[in-house]
């Protein structure tokens, strides 16, 4: 047995390991689907794991769907969108029960909204808002507790569309 | 005079903090009234409170579908069943939560929606895929259920619409304080205003009356045969009538703007005379001077 073999064989071994990690983690979290207007791109799938490997955001708010304070982390929707390479003028949002919302590109801020993946630490099952939900950290500034953005904090988000 | 003057500095003075205080009540009460506007979540509980009933009803067709579809998809029924239970749990906290807390009918809708989600959630999480028993056993639950989620929709809208009414009865009486703010505003810069032109008027009468006094003691004086020199504190001659000119050979052109102690007054009587006029100055007692 030569040592590249070796390395070889114990780097599968990692990988089968990691790969049997991530499925068992990410193995209720329903991946998320973006798309844009062009006919021809195809639906970009984004795993759970692919959307923890970018920037996290971590803020505490009181939402006025929650009760107390309750602590999300997730990408920024902005920094997302960069990371994808799409452009467009508006971002359509739409959840599993087919609720959906438009809000402008150029109204995302660098830290808000962002698309959450996590409410206190904890992945949210279906029946507790998820996969994903987009939230505004609400309590750092009355801008963002408004009824627009109440209406754009869609969450059970499955489907991202950038359209022009 | 000086009392009367006093007076009007202290209504006026008065006058302005009165504006300073009703402007800042005005200004805070203003932004009270606009953080409230912008920052109400009135109509999103009211659309998530009425989407329970409609999830509901969604929920009825899929599972209706189900039963007919002889080759039904067990995952899509449990992911409506999840997205309904994530549905009805909206009612039990948040700013829902607080809206049917106002009122007792409230708890008793909730306790059999909340005792169906218990049953779906077991039902749902049994082991293996959903089976059509478990359809139909579902579909009679949410059947059963339905009426109760219609009128906590219904008393949603009924409470939303009274605090609704409640919070525009509020921003009412908050704009009618800052009307009538702004009225009593506009009143007392109006009052001030008078209070204005009647010192302007009053200065104007007494301006032409000290005018007239002193044109008679300018003519009188000119008039006099006896020499008149007047000078203020300083010893600098400020008047020096035609008798004078003609008593001490000086021209008025030319000794007005000059002292006495440079002019007229003899060499020999200047020290006393400057001493006597220091004396007057501090003491207000005239000897000499007079």
């Amino acid at each position: 047995m030569t040592p590249a073999f070796l390395t070889r064989l114990l780097f599968g071994a990692y990988a089968l390991a990691l790969s049997m990690t991530t499925s068992a983690l990410g193995q209720d979290v329903i991946p998320l689907q973006v798309s844009t207007s062009a006919t021809d791109a195809p639906v970009i799938e984004l795993s759970l794991e692919t959307l923890d490997s970018l920037d996290q955001i971590t803020f505490s708010t009181t939402t006025i769907w929650t009760d107390g304070d309750v602590q999300f982390s997730g990408v920024s929707l902005k920094a997302l969108l960069a990371y994808l390479d799409v452009d467009g003028q508006s971002l359509e949002m739409v959840a599993l029960n087919d609720y959906a919302v438009t809000m402008p590109v150029a109204d995302l801020e660098d830290v808000a909204p962002i698309l959450a993946t996590r409410m206190n630490g904890e992945t949210m099952s279906v029946r507790d808002k998820g996969p994903y939900w987009v939230v505004f950290p609400y309590d750092s500034d009355p801008k963002y507790s408004t009824e627009t953005n109440y209406a754009r904090s869609i969450w059970q988000l499955n489907r991202l569309k950038v359209v022009d | 005079m000086k009392a009367g003057m006093n007076r009007y500095r202290i209504a006026v003075l008065a006058g302005l903090g009165l504006i300073c205080l009703l402007l800042s009540f005005m200004v805070t009460n203003l932004l009270a009234q606009l953080r409230e506007l912008s920052t109400a979540a009135s109509d999103n509980t009211q659309w998530s409170i009425s989407q329970l009933d409609t999830e509901l009803a969604n929920q009825s067709v899929v599972l209706a579908d189900g039963l007919s579809d002889p080759r039904f998809s067990p995952d899509d029924i449990q992911l409506r069943i999840d997205i309904m239970i994530s549905r009805a749990s909206i009612i039990n906290s948040g700013s829902a939560a607080a809206i049917f807390s106002q009122d007792d009918r409230a708890a008793d809708l909730f306790a059999p929606i909340n005792d169906f989600v218990d049953r779906a959630i077991s039902i749902s999480d049994q082991p293996g895929p959903l089976t059509r028993a478990d359809l139909e056993e579902l579909r009679v639950l949410v059947q059963g259920v339905r009426p109760n989620v219609r009128e906590t929709a219904l008393l949603g809208v009924a409470l939303g619409a009274a605090n609704a009414e409640a919070r525009r009865a509020e921003f009412a009486r908050q704009l009618g304080r800052t009307g009538g703010m702004t009225i009593g505003l506009l009143l007392m810069m109006g009052g001030l205003l008078l209070l204005l032109d009647r010192m302007l008027l009053r200065a104007v009468k007494r301006d032409a009356e000290l005018q007239t006094s002193s044109k008679l003691l300018a003519s009188t004086v000119a008039a006099s045969l006896d020499a008149i020199v007047t000078a203020d504190e300083t010893g600098k001659i400020i008047e020096f009538n035609a008798a004078a000119e003609d008593v001490f050979g000086w021209k008025r052109a030319e000794i007005v703007g000059q002292t006495m102690e440079q002019t007229f007054i003899p060499e020999r009587m200047r020290d006393a005379h400057h001493n006597g006029m220091k004396r007057y100055l501090e003491t207000d007692k005239p000897r000499v001077v007079g």
